[in-house]
């Protein structure tokens, strides 16, 4: 011990005198706190560190670059053999150099949270789970650093040729962030899915390009520690084999060592091989934007006809969320005709594992796709509670795990009378359809998992909640806070408190114009909202603003740390939540999208009070695709219903907008000929 | 005190034999380690000093066998051939560091003042590495092998590269160190184990090819060394002829040295200088 204090404080002496360490970490410092002012300043607090790729890949090369520099230094002052024929020299040695290795990291990362704190307080950001931004620097900065610097230095011991140097580049290029480019073209290339493996490798942030998600917060996922603890494990390994290289009995301590690392890196792969949620955003193909993209683009059929004569009464539940999704429940159903079956909508990677009558006796099933097929006889107007569990992950668009739970009521995450397919394929996005609960249901939950629970049911102990409602199911679990307003009761992310201040004056806004949008379109008026949730659901269009949903008493806003809360903007994602049903969903997307971007244009103009950022979307569009020939169809309709919109007053509109509608409403799917007829018939009627 | 005994020591590169088969018994005192370059001098240290392996033979001093090369390390102190320290750091930073990696725990600074003094370096103590001539690394090379006051020091070419002033002071620090332990001292410069040994092995190509003390070096060349006068002309026919080991020119005229086991016409029995019995036995070697 003496021995390795004394080399890491003589190693830390060489390194002090030398410049470029003051210089370094100078730069690292200033680089930081510049990149972390500019977040701050834009008020992207979380952005500040899930996009601190860059600064993390440099600090990954500087390890690299450390790690080696320092095994190399006695060879450097020729007093290499020197120290070899000091009693345990080499060992004292190299265990003083990672030492110092790793107090060197950790002085860096703290000076980071310094700064990140330092930037909290100057910009008045609140200080909620301020843990898992030290979680985040542990997992993202100071484990990496390690873990390269002790690769540079296993470089070191084995080479000082210079080859290192291109080895190290190649380490450090494979190790960080920058991997993904790497893994990109390979995958695209051997036109497999490599990103697991560059995910496995790159020890910085995985996907540090999307906008920090305020609700999942940073990805500190339990697979993220293990993929740390293995890579860990099996550098500290090979560094303190080739220690024990240097000692005679070098090959019982090496045997040992090696039974000891197997056993436990078999444990670490072994749970880190284990099924579970991890969020990646962009790029993987189990990732929020591929996964349920490519599910549903292949699978928009049903294969059984949906229940009708069977309603659900009741659900006794019991949550787990951990590394996945986990819910065991008693269901209770209500026949009103006699039925033989049950068939309920449930997320198709949400795997039941039994389901059973009260009295035990198992019922068979079958699950296909986003569906669950329980046989089962009922009578008419008989009443059932069935066992069901199942365990699995789920949607990555609506997660539950160890970090974070968002699991909204329109999602199909409990068996429920549905449409059979959980969400529809558009244009690389998913639209959720919505679930089927006209009458009200009886909720309890026990739920264990991360952070409060956020729900509207009634909390009745410390982890059970219970309610009847008509509005579903919606728990919510992560960074989020929960503000109590006269109108509404608001749960929002935490990192977003001080973006949403103006919170309670947006839900107004929203509900002033969807009322009144529903009345122009003599939609049926809904009961009020008492429920507001601020989630990172996306939105459902690329082409417009479509963050918004409204279930019967709830609404949900799409937001993450870059959202703009423009007026403007809210015309089309309200309009869009006013008239979805089912059948909006399942209506020929460009036939909603017209409608949409129509009816925008046309509240702009009716409401000039409404501050125009920018020109309505479908002139931009118009503007913009003008002459492209693929757009020409599309640029057609646009030109015509400009035109019929310029020749016709706002009452005839209100009843052009109303006839169109009804009829995206209805079972029918629209074309252009219809969007036609209805225009005519307004014509016609003048 | 207990002798140093290597037993039929063996180093193989693959297939090149760098030592072979080398036995020697060292005691106390000073001894020297001749032989050119690539004779395998410093292959030798480093096996004594645990550095590397031996491909086969044994090596011990008294209890201890080199087999347990932890226990050996607290025996030994080494100075290598290519050496020097941390260039940032100052001598005194330098020599409690390696005292505190030797497992000295107490007495810590007085053992560094003892040894700087030793060395004659006390007014140097503050001054970094890169500051210090190459004469005074080597003293600091020095002080830090006796730092532990080793049985057994092990140094390695320490005259190689230094200017005559220098080499003459090392020397004599070198020399004071026999007095309490075994030195092995290697070098290809005759004048080093003249000057500092008591007894010497000569090395050639990983062969021991003698051992024993410097006299009897000097008497087993003493039958077969001729001198020789010649003008400048006769003298470079002679070259090419003769085994000559050594020369001198005066008054227009060669006056040299001569291996032969015959008698030579005008040449007239030595006694050789080390130097020349040194020549002698290495032409012996060859063949
Ligand atoms: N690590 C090594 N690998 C291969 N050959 C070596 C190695 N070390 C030394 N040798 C060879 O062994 C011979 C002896 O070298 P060395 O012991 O350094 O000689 P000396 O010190 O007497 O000049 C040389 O021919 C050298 O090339
Ligand atoms: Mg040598």
């Amino acid at each position: 011990m003496r021995r390795i204090y004394q080399s890491l404080k003589v190693e830390w002496l060489l390194v002090k005198r030398r410049p470029w360490t003051w210089l370094v970490l100078l730069l690292f410092i200033s680089a930081t706190s510049f990149h972390f002012f500019l977040r701050f300043k834009e008020g992207s607090v979380g952005g500040a560190l899930t996009s601190s790729a860059f600064l993390v890949q440099g600090g990954l090369f500087v390890s690299l670059g450390f790690g080696y520099y320092s095994v190399n230094l006695e060879k450097a002052s020729s007093a290499e053999e020197l120290f070899g024929t000091l009693p345990y020299g080499k060992q004292a040695k190299i265990l003083g150099k990672l030492s110092l290795l790793i107090l060197l990291a950790l002085f860096a990362v703290c000076c980071a949270a310094l700064l990140y704190v330092l930037l909290t307080v100057m910009f008045h950001e609140p200080f909620f789970y301020f843990s898992h931004v030290l979680e985040y620097f542990l997992l993202y900065w100071f484990l990496p650093f390690c873990i390269t610097g002790i690769i540079g230095m296993i470089v070191g011991l084995v080479t000082s040729s210079r080859g290192a140097y291109l080895g190290l580049l190649l380490l450090g290029i494979l190790m960080g962030p920058l991997n993904m480019a790497l893994f990109e073209t390979l995958s695209l290339w051997l036109s497999r899915d490599l990103y697991p493996v560059a995910h496995f490798f790159n020890v910085g942030q995985t996907d540090p390009n999307t906008p920090f998600d305020p609700v999942y917060g940073y990805p500190l996922e339990i697979k993220r520690y293990l993929q740390k603890g293995i890579l860990l494990l099996l550098v500290l390994w090979l560094l303190f084999a080739m220690i024990l290289k240097q000692q005679r009995s070098f090959y019982k301590v090496f045997g040992i060592g090696s039974v000891l690392f197997g056993l436990s890196s078999t444990v670490l792969i072994s749970l880190y091989r284990h099924d579970d949620q991890v969020i990646y955003t962009a790029l993987e193909q189990n990732s929020v934007k591929k996964y349920d993209s490519r599910y549903y683009e292949k699978h928009s059929q049903a294969t059984w006809p949906t229940t009708k004569n069977v309603q659900v009464t009741s659900y006794d539940l019991n949550v787990t969320a951990y590394r996945g999704l986990a819910v065991s429940m008693k269901l209770g159903l209500r026949a009103t005709a006699p039925s033989n079956e049950v068939v309920f909508t449930l997320y198709h990677d949400l795997h039941v594992t039994s389901v059973k009558t009260v009295t035990g006796q198992a019922l068979s099933f079958q699950q296909s796709g986003d569906q669950l097929h329980i046989h089962h006889s009922l009578k008419k107007h008989e009443q059932a509670t069935l066992l069901i569990s199942y365990a699995g992950t789920s949607s990555p668009y609506f997660f539950a795990n160890e970090q974070a739970v968002m699991l909204p009521s329109y999602f199909a995450w409990l068996p429920s009378i549905g449409e059979g397919v959980a969400m529809k394929w558009v244009e690389n996005s998913v639209r959720p359809y919505p679930i089927h609960a006209q009458q009200p249901i009886h909720y309890k939950v026990r739920y264990s998992g991360p952070l409060p629970l956020y729900t509207s049911l009634k909390k009745q102990q410390e982890t059970v909640w219970e309610g009847t409602t008509t509005d579903g199911l919606t728990l919510v679990a992560g960074m989020m806070k929960e503000r109590v307003t006269q109108s509404a009761r608001i749960v929002y992310p935490s990192t977003l408190s001080k973006t949403l201040t103006h919170a309670e004056d947006y839900v107004k806004k929203v509900k002033r114009m969807s009322s009144e949008i529903r009345k122009v379109l003599k939609l049926p008026t809904k009961a009020a909202i008492t429920d507001v949730y601020f989630l990172s659901i996306a939105d459902e269009s690329p082409h417009y603003a479509s963050n918004i949903r409204f279930t019967r008493g709830t609404m949900f806003v799409g937001v993450n740390e870059l959202s703009l809360y423009v007026d403007q903007a809210m015309i089309p994602a309200v309009t869009l939540a006013v008239i979805r049903n089912e059948q909006v969903i399942k209506q020929p997307p460009e036939m909603t999208d017209l409608f949409i971007l129509s009816y925008d244009y046309w509240y702009e103009q009716a409401h000039p009070a409404i501050k125009q950022e920018e020109k309505p979307l479908l002139l931009r569009n118009l503007d913009l695709y003008q002459d492209d020939p693929e757009q020409a169809v599309l640029m057609k309709r646009y030109k015509t219903l400009l035109a019929f919109m310029k020749h016709h007053d706002n009452r005839e509109l209100q009843s052009f907008f109303r006839a169109w509608a009804q009829s995206l409403r209805s079972e029918k799917a629209m074309n252009d000929q219809d969007v036609q007829a209805l225009m005519n018939r307004e014509d016609g009627a003048n | 005190m207990s002798e140093l005994l290597i037993d039929t020591i063996t180093k193989s590169y693959k297939k090149y034999k760098a030592l072979d088969q080398i036995t020697l018994q060292i005691s106390p005192g000073m001894f020297g380690l001749l032989g050119p370059n690539g004779a395998g001098k410093t292959t030798l240290m480093r096996i004594l000093t645990t550095i590397v392996e031996p491909t086969a033979g044994t090596i011990t001093f008294g209890d201890v066998t080199w087999k347990q090369p932890e226990a050996v390390r607290q025996l030994i102190g080494y100075l290598p051939q290519k050496f020097s320290l941390y260039k940032h750091i100052t001598v005194t930073e330098v020599l409690t560091h390696i005292a505190t990696m030797k497992g000295m725990t107490r007495r810590k600074e007085q053992a560094v003042a003892d040894v700087l003094e030793k060395v004659n370096l006390q007014d140097h103590r503050h001054k970094k590495i890169k500051e210090l001539s190459g004469g005074m690394v080597r003293r600091v090379g020095i002080a830090q092998a006796i730092l532990h006051s080793p049985k057994i020091i092990v140094v390695d070419e320490p005259t190689a590269g230094l200017d005559p002033q220098e080499r003459i002071r090392f020397r004599k620090l070198l020399r004071q160190l026999g007095k309490e332990a075994t030195v092995i001292v290697s070098t290809h410069i005759v004048e080093d184990i003249e000057s500092i040994c008591d007894t010497l092995a000569v090395l050639k190509k990983g062969h021991v090819i003698f051992n024993g003390s410097l006299q009897t070096l000097t008497e087993m060349a003493a039958n077969d060394v001729w001198e020789m006068e010649a003008s400048k002309e006769a003298f470079f026919d002679a070259i090419d002829e003769l085994d000559i080991i050594s020369s001198k020119y005066e008054n227009h005229r060669y006056r040299y040295r001569v291996v032969s086991t015959n008698p030579l016409p005008g040449a007239k029995h030595v006694t050789p200088n080390l130097e020349e019995a040194y020549m002698y036995l290495m032409g012996q070697a060859q063949r």
